[in-house]
């Protein structure tokens, strides 16, 4: 089994010693705490606290605050380490020394302050940025606010298309007198023009400005010149400038000097949310606390003993499981298969108390992925790099295990292109003479040509399939035995173990494997499987519906495992695929050699670089994706169901720090 | 000089069918991945790996017709084949031909809900990803039955 035996406890202790104990819990992390359900009169689940409440206070405040710095903190890690998202070392006593002596709720409020004032002058600058372009186009005017309107003459502004500029001059002259048009700006589409007219005409004046297409435009003119205004706003925009330097500077140093601290801040006051949120789920009574929770077997008397250590008023009862509870599970694998966990986790974790197939997948995993893609070549691509992913970059979790599976995959790759004679897609007989030193060998090695003879590896692909069969079958019984249901594992598995084996023997004395001597006792074998079938499988009391069940159960276990094991002839397809697109790669990159003078080399090597990179990219996916079907479809129908938790332990949960434990 | 035409036919129906199939399904799925990118745009790898499933079916086609290339020799000297093999390999193309083109839009549909799937439950991504390749074995059968037929046609 690697699934770790997990126990349900209750913790029952003085009110005292909580926080040492919860701060014992939290360091070490085994523990999964659940919520209190069955809650009697006497016990009285606490409120969400005062505290609970301030802390996310705190943390908001801080979540802004490092938002706000994080442009003005120069990262100082080399790449390697932002990748691997390397955090600062630190030990616990020295962040408790920290959130002690520094300030930090101060700093947030001066960065706020910093903030805020930021804000009011950047909308500053964008009010006055505002105002000079409404003033730009008139800086060459030379009137202020009170030229505007004198006793009898008015100044209108406006803008007008420069198309129809002289036109609209022509006109205005014509019809008016003592009228004076001057144009002080003009752009690509238009001019902008002032009109200094006599009251006298006002009204047809403003008539015929709006029958010609004249845009008025509100003057902006103040008590100074347009000229003097740009000036003075420029002045302004300088200083507001200088302003926005000095805060930028000052938050620069609160950045050099504190930003890393408010980091270590921010982990420990999610730490202390969490640990206040956890309280919830406690029991309380005026002198007493009750934790109930999840624990691994071998680490319950870790527990006893460290909290003896804080405190002798307290007791761990441990509950019975009850059947449908869903308890969390720990995958317990060796190193080596661990990684194929990543494989399982897709499917779905193991049930508690059901078996784990990692292990048991694994083997055949690793081999169905190799036969997927059957190219030593992309093989030892495929090891180098996730080698050279896995030893320079600090992957954690399911990348990390995905990395590994790759790592076996591109070994075993190596093995079964070798084997089959595939290297990059080139045919090794087709090689010309000069080669022959590198071909030779590789031919030796070559136990199979997949392409000249595939019916081979058809017929390994479908015995693979059937030994996974098997295999699966036999695990289903073997676990039903340890459980304790002998009958039930020998009626269902073992029945169906039998008719398998008996029709592979038959096979293989039809095929000659085995001599054709023992073909009657094949024969005799088969139809007692058979028999044994129909007899067994029958779910009805009835003896005629029992057997009537059973022929019905005989039919569909027969086309149920004929198609199982047919599914893996996609072994084969797979396999084939990768061989043949390399070759065709290789064709084209020929064809590219031959036709194209001069750079034709150069695309070749393009072409073979890109079009085999694509191949093993496809076919990576193709076999990763197929391998796990089988295993998920074919393998896990015969025992395995899924449908795990996994386990999650209440432990410290870091952003931006690393603790060292002393 | 028609056996040849008929086993290019075969070769020409298998790459069409299967690629237009692949190209629906690539259409598809690339719509649903769009969709899921414009709420969050670093799920790109992984729509792009649901995008990029029901592009198998065109590479089978392609395949199938690279192998009937070199079986009929077009890719260096002709040979002259009789009109019953050219038939032969008409046939021989169909298995993938027809399996690619419904499966390469079958898994479009899937992968598309995967992208669905990608969107409200990242984590269960791998899942969606087995979903597609179910759709997808009925095209691996079919360019296996293709090759196989193939594999057994004697050009004479």
């Amino acid at each position: 089994m690697s699934v770790a035996k997990i126990k349900k406890i209750n913790i029952i202790a003085h009110n005292d010693s909580k926080k040492e104990i919860l701060e014992f819990l939290f360091d070490r992390g085994f523990m999964e705490i659940l919520p209190a359900k069955d809650a009697s009169a006497i016990l009285v689940r606490e409120r969400r606290n005062d505290e609970a409440t301030n802390t996310e206070y705190k943390l908001s405040k801080i979540t802004y605050a490092l938002d706000f710095l994080s442009s003005y903190h120069q990262d100082t890690r080399t790449l390697t380490e932002k990748i691997n998202q390397e955090k600062k070392n630190i030990y616990l006593d020295e962040i408790f020394k920290l959130q002690n002596d520094f300030k930090y709720f101060e700093v947030c409020e001066k960065i706020e302050d910093c903030g805020q004032g930021f804000n009011t002058l950047k909308s500053l600058i964008i009010k006055l940025n505002e105002e000079k372009k409404k003033l730009l186009p008139w800086k060459n005017l030379p009137l202020t606010e009170n030229d505007i309107e004198t006793k009898n003459v008015k100044v209108v502004l406006g803008s007008i298309a420069n198309d129809k500029y002289d036109e609209f001059c022509n006109k205005i002259n014509k019809k008016f007198t003592k009228i004076n048009i001057t144009r002080v700006e003009q752009n690509d589409s238009c001019s902008f023009v002032y009109i200094i007219f006599i009251k006298e005409y006002e009204r047809r004046f403003f008539n015929f400005l709006n029958n010609n297409s004249f845009k008025l435009i509100e003057s902006p003119l103040g008590n100074i010149s347009v000229r003097e205004r740009i000036d003075e706003i420029d002045k302004e925009i300088e200083g507001v400038e200088t302003e926005i330097g000095k805060i930028k500077s000052e938050v620069q140093e609160i950045a050099n000097k504190h930003f890393e601290n408010l980091q270590i801040i921010f982990d420990f006051l999610t730490w202390q949310l969490k640990q206040e949120n956890i309280q919830e789920n406690f029991e309380f009574t005026e002198n007493t606390f009750s934790v109930l929770g999840w624990i691994k077997n071998t680490e319950l008397s870790e527990l006893k003993k460290g909290i003896q250590k804080i405190t002798d008023f307290f007791d761990i009862i441990e509950l019975k499981i009850k059947e449908d509870e869903p308890v969390p599970i720990i995958m317990k694998n060796s190193k080596l298969v661990t990684p194929f966990e990543f494989v399982t986790s897709i499917y779905g974790f193991p049930r508690y108390g059901e078996v784990d197939p990692t292990p048991f997948l694994a083997g055949f995993f690793i081999i169905f992925f190799g036969l997927c893609l059957t190219d030593a070549g992309y093989g030892i691509i495929l090891t180098i790099c996730s080698f050279i992913f896995l030893k320079f970059f600090k992957f954690t979790g399911g990348t990390k295990k995905l990395l590994q599976v790759l790592f076996f995959g591109g070994i075993v790759t190596f093995i079964a292109g070798g084997l089959t004679g595939g290297w990059f897609g080139v045919v090794l007989d087709d090689l010309p003479e000069s080669l022959a030193w590198l071909a030779k060998p590789l031919i030796a090695i070559r136990q199979v040509d997949p392409v000249k003879d595939p019916l081979t590896i058809l017929a390994l692909s479908i015995l693979l399939g059937y030994i996974h069969l098997v295999f699966g079958n036999f695990i289903s019984l073997s676990c039903k035995i340890k459980q304790g249901e002998v009958k039930d594992g020998l009626l269902t598995s073992g029945v169906w173990i039998y008719f398998l084996l008996t029709i592979g023997f038959w096979i293989a004395t039809i095929k000659g494997v085995l001599p054709p001597s023992v073909n009657q006792a094949a024969l005799y074998a088969v139809i007692s499987a058979i028999i044994l079938v129909v007899l067994t499988q029958g779910k009805s009391k009835n003896p005629i519906m029992k057997i009537f069940g059973g022929l019905t159960q005989l039919y569909f276990g027969i086309s149920g495992y004929v198609s199982d094991i047919l599914s893996y002839s996609r072994l084969l397809a797979l396999g084939l695929a990768t061989g043949i697109i390399g070759m065709v790669v290789n064709i084209v990159g020929a064809m590219v050699y031959d036709k194209i003078p001069y750079i034709g080399w150069l695309l070749m090597v393009l072409v073979l670089i890109g079009g085999h990179l694509m191949n093993l990219v496809i076919s990576l996916v193709g076999a990763f994706v197929h391998s796990g079907r089988l295993q998920y479809v074919e393998f896990f129908k015969t025992f395995f169901e899924g449908g795990g938790r996994i386990f999650h332990p209440f432990i410290r949960e870091n952003k931006y720090i690393n603790l060292i434990k002393k | 000089m028609l056996g040849l035409a008929i086993a290019i036919s075969g070769a020409a129906l298998a790459v069409i069918l299967s690629g237009i199939g692949s190209a629906h399904g690539i259409g598809t799925a690339g719509q649903a991945a769009a969709g899921v990118i414009s709420e969050d745009p670093e799920k790109f790898g992984k729509t792009l790996l649901l995008q990029a499933l029901p592009g198998t079916q065109g590479i089978y086609g392609l395949l199938t017709a690279i192998l009937v290339m070199t079986k009929v020799g077009l890719l260096g000297s002709v040979i002259m084949i009789d009109i019953n093999v050219g038939w032969q390999i008409f046939f021989a193309c169909t298995p993938i031909a027809f399996t690619g083109f419904f499966s390469g839009i079958f898994q479009g549909k899937v992968c598309a809900s995967g992208c669905y799937l990608l969107a409200k439950r990242p984590d269960q991504v791998g899942k969606g990803v087995i979903y597609a390749a179910m759709v997808e074995t009925y095209a691996v059968f079919g360019l296996l039955t293709s090759l196989l037929i193939l594999n057994g046609i004697n050009v004479g």
